[in-house]
């Protein structure tokens, strides 16, 4: 199987006030294959929402690389990396982030919108994809109206619209009744035989059976 | 088709931000009516003037002093009355006089000119020792056909020759509308003896209106010329282009002092279109976390920011059409019309153009953009995971 993602020796930190950082990555090396499903664990405040969002291409690494497809994507440009993430990837984020007071199924097709995909089709694939995840009913909806679990569901629908290669999901079970979450374990278990590489950060230990590999962190680090 | 959706987002942003987007607009109106209304009044006020040099004579014959324009013995207006071409000549007296405290203004002409001068809508014309004046003046002044009006006469005393001012009366015979323009609201009309006696300028006119068949024109001008020297000729184009010149000035100036004024009101721009930046940080941030690219966000904010300058700029025209035309530009007429109070007492002229409409969306544009580019490139040019944080 191929890598899909590497990671060489990463390191993050912020800076806190004029002498002071704050150290979330120390040394981080893994590699995800293609197809995969990998689950990266942990205590809160280890680190695994800055790695995801680091191998998202959300914020670049202090030190190190990552390599994604054989690019080393530290050197891409923004603008590089807002189309890497148009055309290869797909985000759930722990708290959601979905556009206030916009329906769901226009929620979900934003991420088309750059495509240019023409409105009829974007609707139609956003209309899709709420189906599969039930939330058909709630189309029109805006976030406000939703349970947590319905935004979840949502915000896996945007992460799904633009068919990508990788899907980085930050707590996908968390806020979800037992019944939905197996619902979506067994969406995520299809979308990895179709050959998504999907890696998800939890400390739900439900997921590590469902997972192909499992990186823990502790303190921002790895621990084997 | 990318074009479209991100233009349809923009507008979903505005309806969904529908306070944030009623103030910005509410504020560009603010700022941009008295703008327009100013534009449009200047406008209005050089029409008028084109049309009552159009409508004037084709010559205006002066002496030259020292390159100004100087009296000229009123007798010439008979000598060039018989230059082949001349249709009418016809010598004034035009000054400015203090009446009651009021600055107005003093025109002499032939007491046979008047009635093709003025629009009498009350009394009658003047005959020796009367006046007719403008129904704003009337009105201001208090008063009606007979009463009578005290003006200060340049008398030379007999014995020692020292010139000194005496009051003379002159009984009003007639007040003449003065709707139809603002340059007649304060005019004060008599026939030229007396309007010369007042000054005691002795046979002495400010100018002579000369009236020239179409076609002769420069061949009149030529002969005055030939006549003496220091005559001083000014055709109706060379009015023209001194109305345009200086109402163009005028506008240019206003314009400059306007964008001081702009520039000084961007601070309180930043603030209202800051209104409920940090939601619209996270909303930029997503987008850019969803594959969006910085010029596709920027694009998005300046869509925004057009489609409220094409709110805001029709709502600012409509407004002060509305101010001008139906309160008479109660309070703004006076700063570009001088010599008359908060409501002024005729009909301000205004004019509305297709360029001032522009000015205003350009105007509008600029603004909203300055609120918001820079916070809109500063969030879109920021690592998404660092805004969403």
């Amino acid at each position: 199987m191929s890598k899909v993602i590497r990671c060489e020796d990463l390191y993050k930190s912020y800076p806190l006030g004029r002498d002071n950082e704050v150290v979330a990555l120390t040394g981080i090396n893994l590699s995800i294959e293609k197809g995969t499903l990998t689950l990266i664990t942990g205590p809160s405040g280890s680190g695994k929402t800055t790695l995801l969002s680091i191998i998202g291409t959300l914020e670049r690494p202090t030190k190190g690389r990552v390599i994604i497809n054989d690019r080393t994507v530290n050197e891409l440009s923004d603008a590089a990396l807002a189309r890497l993430r148009r055309d290869t990837m797909g985000f759930l984020f722990q708290d959601y982030n979905l556009i206030p007071r916009l329906p769901a199924w226009e929620n979900v097709t934003y991420p088309l919108i750059p495509l240019g995909i023409n409105s009829s089709e974007r609707k139609k694939r956003a209309l899709q994809l709420l189906e599969m995840l039930g939330l058909s009913h709630r189309y029109t909806h805006t976030p406000e109206q939703l349970s947590g679990g319905e935004r979840q569901r949502l915000s896996l629908a945007r992460a799904l619209v633009n068919d990508p290669e990788i899907l980085l999901l930050d707590e996908p079970t968390s806020n979800i009744d037992h019944k939905t979450a197996e619902k979506i374990m067994q969406l995520l278990r299809e979308l990895r035989e179709n050959g998504k590489s999907i890696i998800i950060s939890s400390h739900d230990g439900h997921l590590l059976s469902e997972a192909d590999q499992t990186f823990q962190l502790s303190g921002g680090r790895l621990v084997e | 088709m990318k074009t479209m959706g991100i233009l349809t987002v923009a507008t979903a942003n505005l309806l969904r931000h529908r306070l944030r987007t009623f103030v910005v607009v509410i504020c560009l109106v603010v700022i941009i009516t008295p703008f327009v209304s100013a534009l449009a009044l200047l406008e209005g006020i050089k029409k008028e003037a084109m049309i009552s040099v159009q409508e004037g004579a084709d010559l205006y014959v002066t002496m030259d002093m020292y390159g100004r324009n100087g009296m000229i013995p009123m007798e010439v207006a008979d000598e060039i009355k018989k230059i082949n071409g001349v249709l009418k000549a016809v010598p004034r007296v035009i000054s400015r006089i203090y009446v009651e405290g009021r600055l107005c203004v003093l025109l002499g002409i032939p007491l046979d000119e008047i009635e093709e001068t003025v629009k009498i809508i009350k009394g009658e014309l003047p005959d020796d020792g009367e006046i007719v004046v403008g129904r704003a003046l009337a009105k201001a002044l208090g008063l009606e056909v007979g009463s009578n009006l005290s003006l200060g006469v340049r008398v030379t005393a007999i014995i020692d020759h020292s010139p000194f001012i005496m009051k003379r009366v002159y009984r009003v015979s007639g007040i003449f509308d003065t709707d139809t323009s603002i340059w007649s609201s304060d005019l004060i009309l008599t026939g030229i003896d007396d309007a010369i006696s007042i000054y005691e300028m002795e046979d002495f006119v400010s100018d002579i209106a000369v009236y020239v068949a179409p076609s002769r024109l420069q061949d009149v001008a030529d002969t005055i010329q030939q006549m003496n020297a220091y005559f001083r000729i000014q055709s109706k184009s060379i009015a023209k282009q001194y109305v345009k010149r200086g109402f163009n000035r005028k506008g240019g100036i206003f314009v400059l002092l306007y964008t001081f004024a702009f520039i000084l009101a961007i601070p309180v721009m930043l603030i209202v279109s800051g209104t409920g930046l940090t939601e619209r940080k996270k909303e930029m941030a997503i987008l850019k976390a969803t594959g969006w690219q910085t010029d596709e966000v920027l694009q998005m904010a300046f869509f925004e920011n057009t489609i409220i300058a094409l709110i805001s700029a029709p709502a600012s025209v409509l407004i002060s059409y509305i101010w001008l035309k139906l309160f008479n530009g109660a309070f703004i007429a006076q700063m570009f019309i001088a010599e008359i109070e908060n409501i002024a007492p005729f009909r301000i002229p205004v004019q509305f153009t297709f360029g001032t409409f522009l000015m205003a969306i350009f105007f509008s544009l600029i603004f909203t953009l300055v609120g918001s580019i820079y916070s809109t490139w500063r969030t879109a040019t920021t690592p998404p995971a660092e805004v969403l944080r």
